[in-house]
């Protein structure tokens, strides 16, 4: 394949990306990969370009709806999203909740991404006060993959190592959540002024 | 309210433009440089990188530029601001007092005597 094959492939997978992303950064991303290709050839530049697509796509569409300072925004695409999955259990059917635990997986991998990639910013001060999110994320991660097992179709098999790795997944969030709501007590009992 | 430190990428961009004005493929060598290849960014994490940058106000995009040697090309430079200077400066800053106070406390740290 030529360079600008693989510039075309490239530009193609880009389109992930959220519109504002790739309205103003498109061409400088397809064109930063021609450089990686002319530099490191076709197989390092790919090698490099594909574990950034798939760490950087979710954290861009998270960042674009964690940075509105519209609550009403943020409810129109909660209730848009919820709409999304009943339509999606509808029109695929049970096939789809295969796909919850997944998806519940990446959310949280990506939120964790952009948290640790916003600077310096006043707005969080006590990474602690979010314990109660990861205590969601791995309950609905344990339900969603009860429900994959009990309800999920038949004649779809998932790979074992696919659910241990999502199990312990589960485990994990519940486990760090509940670490980091007790360090969240702690500080707070702390804090409390001696009598 | 404490002031969280720079991540690594945010640092190095920064750092990479304090020689002056850069494109970002030029931004993107010169932080693996830097780093001695132990920070590798794709074109995602760069522009991602520069975009919340761009929104602290810690760089600012220059007039677009010919790249040396390459007239068909027109790519956009990134300068850093004064404000970006500071923080800069800032984290180095805190970094050597860290690595100071390492060294003074526990000079015995293989790696870490002065």
């Amino acid at each position: 394949m030529s360079r600008d094959g693989h510039a075309r492939l490239y530009r193609t997978l880009t389109t992930l990306y959220p519109r504002t992303f790739r309205r103003e950064y498109g061409e400088d991303l397809v064109q930063s990969f021609r450089d990686e290709l002319h530099d490191r050839g076709a197989i390092r530049g790919w090698a490099r370009v594909l574990g950034d697509l798939v760490q950087t796509i979710p954290v861009q569409h998270l960042e674009v709806r964690m940075n509105t300072h519209d609550p009403s925004r943020r409810a129109r695409w909660s209730l848009g999203a919820v709409a999304m999955a009943v339509l999606a259990v509808i029109a695929i059917g049970r096939a789809v909740i295969i796909l919850v635990p997944v998806v519940l997986l990446v959310g949280v991998v990506a939120l964790l991404r952009w948290r640790s990639q916003v600077p310096y910013r006043d707005a969080i001060s006590d990474g602690t006060v979010h314990w109660w999110k990861l205590l969601v994320a791995g309950a609905a991660l344990f339900l969603s993959i009860g429900a994959a097992d009990n309800y999920g179709p038949n004649d779809i098999s998932v790979p074992w190592t696919v659910a241990v790795f999502l199990f312990l997944s589960a485990v994990s969030l519940l486990m760090l959540g509940a670490l980091l709501g007790l360090v969240h007590l702690t500080k707070r009992l702390r804090r409390r002024p001696a009598v | 309210m404490a002031r969280s430190q720079l991540p690594s990428a945010s640092l190095h961009v920064l750092l990479a433009l304090m020689e002056g004005d850069k494109h970002g493929y030029a931004i993107m060598r010169d932080v693996e440089s830097l780093s001695d290849g132990a920070i590798t960014m794709g074109p995602g994490t760069l522009y991602g990188t520069i975009k919340r940058l761009l929104g602290d106000g810690l760089i600012t995009e220059v007039t677009d530029e010919v790249a040396d040697g390459d007239d068909d090309e027109r790519r956009r430079y990134y300068r850093l601001t004064g404000a970006g200077r500071q923080v800069t400066s800032a984290e180095l800053t805190r970094l050597a007092t860290l690595l100071r106070r390492v060294r003074r406390w526990r000079p015995a740290i293989e790696g870490f005597g002065s």
